[in-house]
């Protein structure tokens, strides 16, 4: 028979086991006052862990989508700025033909061809910008330089040009481009402005057969894609982060800047030059502004810059939202954690007491 | 009268308190001696004729008696086979001779050749345990055996009947007839519950069967149980299989339950029987399982008590002695047997036994006849095993009875004494 | 009544002193021993003076019960949860940082890198790095799991050599107590030591016990087959040699019955063994069809269709190797488990620097110059965005995997590890009930059937009292029988 209704054992035993589980509880309550955050994450969260992970996972994301559209602004500004400066060099042109084009000496004709070299020579610069290795108007193709230096030695820009003057002289029984009259001037013109913006292919003769059909502009002058860069700056949006320098605007720069350097010379016939002249001011306008021109090329770089802009700001509102999200799954509230850690501790503290006092109490001490 | 008379009275005196001194000196001897039943005397007057005036000293005859119908008390000993009576009955044991003696003393302890011998030598006698309890021989020792633990080392006893009570779940799937185990199909075989059970078979091995419980049909509710040897199962499944000349053990019944009851309908079998004649004992073995408990709730498989009967051959560790005096073997695997029943005896007159060496008594024609039976009936009373019987000596009244002797023969002495000086005055007259 | 045999009552209660100290002295002895049932020596009136009729134990049969059935339930979800750790350790800390859903994020953000600054060479190699991590995270895991349910292997081996062992002293016990019990002798301590060993194995297999004559004890598992029943029956385990993803441990089998795996997490298995089974044919298995989907669904998203999407789509930046350990092109059917692709896929070669170029990635091609898809210039993105793209696109996963109704493989990476938690979480819910269940009956049954030191110090101060009464006794009638003495000399 037992009279008693508690052993030795089970004092002890559950005297321990309170004592280890507030020691438990206070380790886990430390962590998670230190790390403010739930001590095992994966049992708090349970099935929800997979919804921290993803929000995790957004985060991460907004913030490499962010770095892609920074990336992507800086492109654009510096696309923004060249094109301004080539609007710039357009401008120019334009003024020295209209005072200089008209004029029959020397001396402000060779003015006039020298705006016109300095303004490829700047254009030309200009297209070659280049931002961390990239050359921005070379489209996809950034490795490569887009534009061939017209005035380099042997640069197979000038001598294409050359040949299809000489072509033309011999085609039409022309002895020199000086007898050249403002008919003839004016079909050689189409002509060369057709293979300039790329509506006739190249011709053999004079080009060697290899190139025959092809582009003329991307064949001697330009090595950039047509293709642009583009840019992943939202989940659900993508844009182009360059443009290149295959344009219509280019192009039509190029052309005119080269005509009125190449012909506007004392020793060609007045009025074919008169052509040279009218067709320099009509194409410059056409570069600066017409369809695919240098300043459509600033408004769509314009509309893409302003693009990423808003697509960063809404990245930036839709991390903190994320953030939020996520710390309020798996943050604790450090002071509760204190507050907690304090509660355990006095816990303890009276276990220690009480299992000391009981620890002491027996009666064989009283034998 | 006489002088002389009056001298040989004072010696009858003396002498018989010599006899009385002896049985206080026998019994103070014999105050630790187990069974030990004191002797006393008692005496009597022996009157010679005297005439008117003249009286003639006769002398005192002594007359042993001993108090064998005492109880002793009874002392707790370690030994199981340590026996004490508290009744009228003996012990009936033997001498190496054979010679049947009573005794209470019953410190028996078994010897090397399995016989329980007690201190003084003899062998303790009971019946032998047939089948059944034996009847006692009312009148005479026949019959009687000395009991020997030795005869009875190996012994088993086949299985004939277990039962077994379990709930069925009353959710479980219906089974197929193709899929049941009573198809002892090589495949497809469902087992939706198991159990197995020991038992012993003529030789005492254990064999085990498993019973197989498959929900045949839902409405009504029944159920097959089937029955197989676990060794003749293939590779611990489907199919059971005995090849010549063992015999495949297979037996199946359907039980049906009542709904309202969830216990078996009255038509339902209420057993399943099967025979294993496969330890080749005639009549084959065959073992009925009571299976009326089953019951059929809507609750997991549990198994109840499974019982069956039947032990294999184990040693004998140990006796038993009951008070009854049924004498079980109790073997190595917990199994008990009873081999003999302790027989007890004892005559009309108790105290008219007539002592023998070793606490051992006949009967005399004094005594009356012997009568033969079983403790805990009549008045042979009841065996304590683990006990003994102390004497029945009481060392204050032995002593008591010491000094009144002592100062009784001091009275006799004086007596003859007085006669002796009375012969000196005679005898100086003369001179 | 004599003299003598008051002296032999006297002595009566010098003997039951004796065994009720020495019963006391064992009781305080094992006051400290959790398998101990306290014994009280019984008293009777015998035939002279008193004797010790009995040695009980303060035996509860229901507390004994209800302890073996909380002990193995504790016991299976202990091991449960025990294995759903070491499998959450596989995937890093708190962070999950090694889970292929992080090592997958972190290779997305590369390939969003690369994919805006296509032309930086540095960047691809980032991204092939990133990718390889990827590769041998699932590799590294999926053959980790499988390590783990080797190991549970291994354990079922282990606790099914422990049951046997138990099984077989369980019987030799048993004859035991049957014996004491027939021969009248002490059966308490052997009673005692088969208490424990029910309570050990029920650590190992749920069971019930019932009581036949004789004290006889019959075992059944919570299934109710039949565990021991006058002799132990046969437990059996065929250890598998190796684990990989498409191996089926084999089954325990209880005299030929075979032993049920637990189930979820708060999980059914009652003892270690159904547990171990849980763990090796459910929870590691069903998470490497995920760890295989996820696999799959990386080569899916990243297969080559050439220019025009319409070539065979074949396997690009990840590829796998099929058993002989051959590299295949071929892309996985859509919607089912290849059983250890997890643990075959790696990057592809001909993308890894130095040997190869992660340019090949960029620009197609890597199985042949048919599919290559850019030849403008090094900026080309769009491919890669298409790839980015992919992983966040529809894809149908095997339902088997539990997770299946996940859209796209990012979402099914984060749900399994969703799924991995929510059981563990569960887990460890259910173990701190059916511990604190556990130590609840232990204590109730400690407390009902153990020894209480004051309680056997106030019964020695009783022994000692009629020990003492004994005593005067005794020499009180050895001073009556001096006297007596005295007179006849």
């Amino acid at each position: 028979m037992k009279t008693s209704f508690i052993s030795t054992l089970s004092i002890q035993t559950t005297m321990r086991n309170s004592i280890s589980n507030v020691q438990r509880e206070m380790v886990k309550a430390n962590q998670e006052a230190v790390s403010q955050k739930h001590a095992d994450l994966g049992v708090t969260l349970g099935a929800n862990t997979s919804r921290a992970i993803d929000l995790s996972r957004d985060i991460t994301r907004t913030d490499s989508l962010l770095t892609t559209a920074a990336l992507a602004t800086q492109r654009l500004e510096t696309a923004e700025l060249a094109l301004k400066s080539m609007n710039e060099q357009g401008l120019k042109i334009q003024s020295a033909i209209l005072t200089l084009g008209s004029s029959a000496d020397e001396t402000s004709l060779s003015t006039a061809r020298m705006a016109m070299s300095d303004a490829l020579d700047a254009f030309t610069n200009f297209a070659n910008t280049a931002v961390q290795g990239e050359y921005i108007f070379s489209g996809i193709n950034s490795d490569v330089k887009p534009l061939d230096d017209y005035f380099a030695p042997g640069s197979p820009a000038k001598a294409a040009v050359a040949a299809e003057l000489t072509q033309y002289l011999s085609d039409n029984a022309i002895p020199s481009k000086e007898q050249m009259t403002q008919a003839q001037m004016n079909g050689f013109l189409d002509d060369l402005e057709a293979k300039f913006n790329g509506s006739a292919p190249l011709t053999s003769p004079p080009h060697p057969a290899a190139v025959a059909g092809q582009d003329f502009w991307k064949t001697f002058f330009s090595d950039a894609s047509d293709e642009n860069m583009k840019s992943r700056i939202s989940p659900t949006e993508v844009v182009e982060s360059s443009t290149n320098a295959n344009s219509q605007g280019m192009r039509n720069f190029a052309f005119a800047s080269i005509i009125s350097m190449e012909y506007l010379q004392t020793g060609m016939d007045k009025d074919a030059r008169a052509a040279v002249a009218t067709r320099t001011t009509s194409v410059i306008n056409k570069a600066m502004n017409s369809e695919g021109s240098i300043n459509q090329q600033r408004t769509s770089v314009g509309i893409y810059t302003e693009r990423v802009s808003k697509a960063e700001e809404r990245l930036r509102a839709q991390k903190d939202i994320l953030t939020t999200s996520l710390g309020s799954m798996e943050n604790v509230d450090p002071e509760e954690a204190a507050t907690r850690l304090n509660t355990m501790k006095t816990l303890l503290e009276t276990a220690y007491t009480v299992t000391a006092k009981i620890q002491q109490l027996s009666l064989a001490n009283f034998l | 009268m006489s002088i002389f008379g009056t001298m040989k009275t004072a010696v009858s005196g003396m002498n018989a308190q010599a006899n009385r001194l002896g049985t206080v000196g026998d019994n103070i001897a014999n105050s630790s001696t187990v069974g030990y039943k004191r002797s006393s005397t008692a005496f009597s007057t022996l009157v010679l004729p005297s005439t008117q005036g003249s009286y003639s000293s006769g002398g005192v005859e002594t007359n042993v008696r001993y108090s064998i119908a005492e109880q002793g008390g009874i002392q707790y000993t370690t030994s199981s086979t340590d026996l004490a009576i508290q009744g009228e009955g003996f012990f009936i044991v033997s001498d190496p001779n054979g010679t049947p003696y009573l005794t209470r003393a019953g410190a028996f302890v078994k010897d090397a050749t399995g016989f329980l011998k007690n201190t003084a030598g003899f062998n303790l006698m009971g019946y032998p345990y047939g089948s059944n309890p034996p009847a006692a021989v009312v009148n005479g020792f026949n019959g009687l055996e000395e009991i020997n633990i030795n005869d009875f080392g190996m012994v088993s006893s086949p299985s004939t009947a277990g039962s077994f009570p379990a709930n069925l779940d009353k959710g479980a799937a219906v089974v197929p007839l193709a899929n049941r185990p009573s198809a002892n199909a090589l495949t497809g075989t469902v087992v939706t519950n198991k159990s197995s059970l020991t038992a012993y078979d003529h030789a005492g091995a254990k064999v085990l069967y498993d019973f197989y419980y498959t929900k045949a049909t839902a409405s009504p509710d029944t159920w097959e149980v089937s029955v197989y040897r676990q060794d003749q199962a293939t590779n611990g499944g489907f199919p059971y299989t005995a090849t010549a000349p063992n015999v495949l053990v297979q037996q199946t019944v359907t039980l049906a339950f009542d709904p309202n009851t969830n216990k078996l309908t009255a038509a339902s079998p209420k057993a399943i029987t099967f025979t294993d004649p496969n330890d080749g004992a005639t009549p084959a073995q065959s073992i009925t399982i009571d299976l009326s408990d089953m019951t059929q709730f809507a609750a997991a498989f549990t198994p109840g008590k499974g019982i069956i009967d039947g032990n294999a051959p184990s040693p004998i560790t140990d006796v038993e002695i009951g008070g009854d005096g049924v004498v079980t073997a109790v073997y190595q695997d917990g199994g008990r047997r009873p081999i003999y029943q302790v027989a007890l005896a004892t005559v009309p007159s108790i105290d008219k036994l007539l002592p023998q060496n070793g606490n051992a008594y006949l009967p005399t024609n004094d005594s009356g006849v012997v009568t033969i039976g079983f403790p805990q009936a009549g008045a042979f009373g009841q065996i304590y095993s683990g006990a003994l019987e102390s004497s029945n000596v009481d060392i204050a009244s032995e002593l008591t009875e010491m000094i009144e002797s002592q100062r009784v023969y001091t009275a006799n002495s004086k007596v003859f004494q007085t006669g002796s000086d009375l012969m000196d005055v005679l005898i100086n007259l003369k001179r | 009544m004599s003299l003598a045999s008051a002296l032999s009552t006297a002595q009566s209660i010098f003997t039951n002193s004796g065994t009720q100290s020495a019963v006391s002295a064992k009781n305080i002895a094992n006051a400290q021993n959790p398998d101990y049932t306290r014994r009280s020596a019984m008293v009777v009136t015998g035939g002279n003076g008193a004797i010790i009729g009995d040695i009980t134990r303060s035996h509860s049969e229901p507390l004994l019960r209800q302890t073996i059935a909380s002990s193995s339930i504790a016991s299976g979800q202990r091991t449960v949860l025990d294995g759903l750790q070491e499998i959450k350790n596989l995937m890093g800390g708190n962070d999950n940082e090694l889970s292929p859903a992080k090592l997958i994020a972190a290779f997305r953000n590369n390939l969003d890198a690369f994919a805006g600054k296509a032309n930086d060479t540095g960047i691809g190699i980032a991204f092939i790095s990133s990718a390889r991590d990827v590769a041998a995270g699932l590799n590294i895991a999926s053959d980790k799991l499988q390590q783990i349910r080797k190991d549970a292997d291994d354990q079922i081996k282990q606790n099914v050599t422990d049951l046997n062992a138990l099984l077989a002293k369980f019987e030799t016990v048993n004859n035991q107590v049957k014996n004491a019990v027939s021969s009248g002798t002490d059966p308490n301590d052997s009673l005692d030591e088969r208490d424990g060993l029910v309570k050990k194995i029920s650590e190992i297999v749920g069971v019930t016990s019932y009581t036949r004559g004789g004290n006889d004890m019959v075992l059944y598992t919570t299934d109710g087959t039949t565990l021991f029943e006058a002799v132990p029956r046969k437990v059996t385990f065929q250890q598998t040699a190796a684990f990989d993803a498409s191996t089926t441990g084999s089954g325990v089998y209880i005299d030929g019955v075979a032993l049920k795996a637990g189930d979820s997490g708060n999980t059914t298995a009652k003892g270690s063994l159904q547990a171990h089974m849980q763990i090796r044919d459910k929870i590691a298995p069903t998470f490497q069809s995920q760890l295989d989907e996820i696999a799959r669904g990386l080569i899916t998203s990243f297969a080559e269709t050439g220019p025009t999407g319409a070539l065979l789509p074949q396997t690009g930046l990840f590829t796998y190797k099929d058993g002989a350990g051959v590299q295949q092109t071929a892309i996985p059917a859509a919607g089912t488990i290849v059983p250890g692709l997890a643990s075959k896929i790696f990057v592809n070669p001909v993308v890894v620097p130095p040997a190869g170029t992660p340019d090949k990635v960029r620009d197609g091609g890597i199985n042949g110059a048919a599919y290559i898809v850019n030849t403008g210039g090094s900026s080309y993105g769009d491919l890669l965005d298409k790839y980015n793209q992919n992983l966040t696109g529809p894809m149908v996963f095997d339902t088997d995997t539990e997770i299946a109704d996940a859209p796209d493989v990012l979402s099914f990476a984060a749900d399994s590890m969703g799924w991995l938690e929510q059981l563990r979480s569960t887990a460890t819910a259910a173990d701190e009930t059916k511990t604190a269940m556990l130590s609840r009956s232990l204590e109730a049954f400690s407390s009902n059937t153990g020894v209480s030191l004051d309680e056997e110090l106030s019964l020695l101060l009783d022994i000692e009292q009629s020990y003492k009464a004994g005593a005067k006794l005794m020499s009180t009638v050895d001073d009556m029988m001096k006297a007596l003495l005295d007179i006849a000399s």
